[in-house]
């Protein structure tokens, strides 16, 4: 991170509901979708997320923020004065707290993370989800996560029947 | 305060299915069953071919109470067990698995490649195909043995006096090995057959 100090590139995200971030160029080429409009050289000095609300935004640029240094381009350098086992030990308790948010929150990030292209918290957020579908009934699932179900009772029957043995 | 919670069923559906794809088997199941269109996205992952990816291995076992109706599965993940329906006709013989489809013979010692999960079953060329299996068929023309010939590699090629097998003896002589270029459910796999005589 020393060696580049001094000419840190800045780059301002904007959110459709009028917010401004300014955030390191390094932070933000996290997102593999804002990555590729710099590198293309789509990006003036600040980019319209189109789709994500300044609450989210705030969120994801946190995430990239703790994230950038062990995966970024100055990340070889950094993580040379801390045990990489550490540090990836240190994150993963980070990403735990993360994403100890409500459903509604969760639900805008992994739009969020699949629209920016971010990896790291698309498996996050994923498997957030999959935790919660794991192990549980059909109706479990259905109320864990607010789905409406939009079968016709027949549809369902047909659908339970053709894998009736998972649901025992 | 919580927001009022999002419907899930509007997830996108990239993301549905590369969701879909970290399940274990019985959660993805349950899960195609949530609502259309997360069917919708199972169906996709299905045709696509491509294996959910961490998938914790299953022990696949026959019960006496059960008989040849089911199978046992014992799922790790879950460590839980389930009863899975065999289809008909009876299996009386299993040759092997690939790319999570059992290779079973039933009792004719015909082979089918039958998937446990889904219940799906492909019958493959019966044995009379094989040059050196004949029908023997009774006076009311019923299949009654299979007569077998057999040789040795060298040339010019001697064979021996066919002799009658059983029919569901003939599969446990002939069959050796089986195995599946890919998964069937794509519509494009080629299985290979080891048998005797080679």
């Amino acid at each position: 991170m020393a060696t580049r100090e001094a000419g840190k590139k800045m780059i301002m995200l904007k959110s459709p509901d009028g917010m401004e971030f300014e955030v390191e160029e390094a932070v933000a080429m996290e997102s593999q979708t804002i990555r590729k409009m710099i590198e293309d050289d789509c990006a003036d000095t600040a980019i319209l997320i189109p789709n994500i609300n300044s609450k989210i935004l705030s969120r994801v640029i946190e995430y990239c923020n703790k994230h950038v240094p062990t995966t970024g381009a100055t990340g070889a350098a950094a993580s040379d004065t801390v045990a990489p086992a550490a540090l990836a030990e240190d994150l993963k308790i980070w990403d735990a707290e993360f994403i100890k948010v409500n459903r509604a929150t969760r639900f805008n990030l992994i739009q969020a993370a699949s629209y920016l292209n971010i990896k790291g918290l698309l498996d996050l957020t994923s498997q957030t989800t999959i935790d919660t579908i794991s192990d549980n009934s059909l109706e479990e699932i259905r109320s864990f996560l607010s789905t409406k179900n939009d079968y016709l009772p027949e549809e369902e029957q047909t659908i339970r029947r053709e894998n009736q043995w998972a649901f025992q | 305060m919580e927001a009022p919670a999002p419907d899930w069923s509007g997830l996108p559906a990239d993301i549905l299915i590369s969701i879909f794809q970290l399940l274990q088997c019985p959660d993805l199941l349950r899960s195609a069953a949530v609502c259309t269109f997360w069917q919708k996205a199972y169906s996709t992952l299905r045709r696509s071919g491509v294996c959910p990816s961490r998938q914790t291995p299953c022990l696949l076992y026959c019960t006496e109470a059960a008989g040849a109706k089911a199978l046992g599965m014992y799922s790790l993940s879950e460590r839980k067990d389930y009863s899975m329906p065999l289809p008909e006709p009876p299996i009386s013989n299993w040759i092997g698995s690939s790319h999570g489809w059992l290779v079973t013979m039933d009792e004719k010692s015909d082979l089918m490649l039958l998937n446990p999960i889904t219940g799906d079953k492909i019958a493959l060329p019966p044995v009379t195909t094989m040059e050196h299996v004949k029908p023997v068929l009774n006076d009311d023309g019923v299949l009654e043995e299979y007569k077998l010939s057999f040789y040795h590699g060298e040339l010019p090629r001697v064979e021996r006096t066919p002799y009658g097998c059983s029919l569901d003896r003939c599969g446990e002589v002939v069959y050796i090995k089986v195995i599946l270029s890919s998964d069937p459910s794509t519509g494009k796999c080629i299985v290979m057959l080891i048998h005797q005589p080679y």
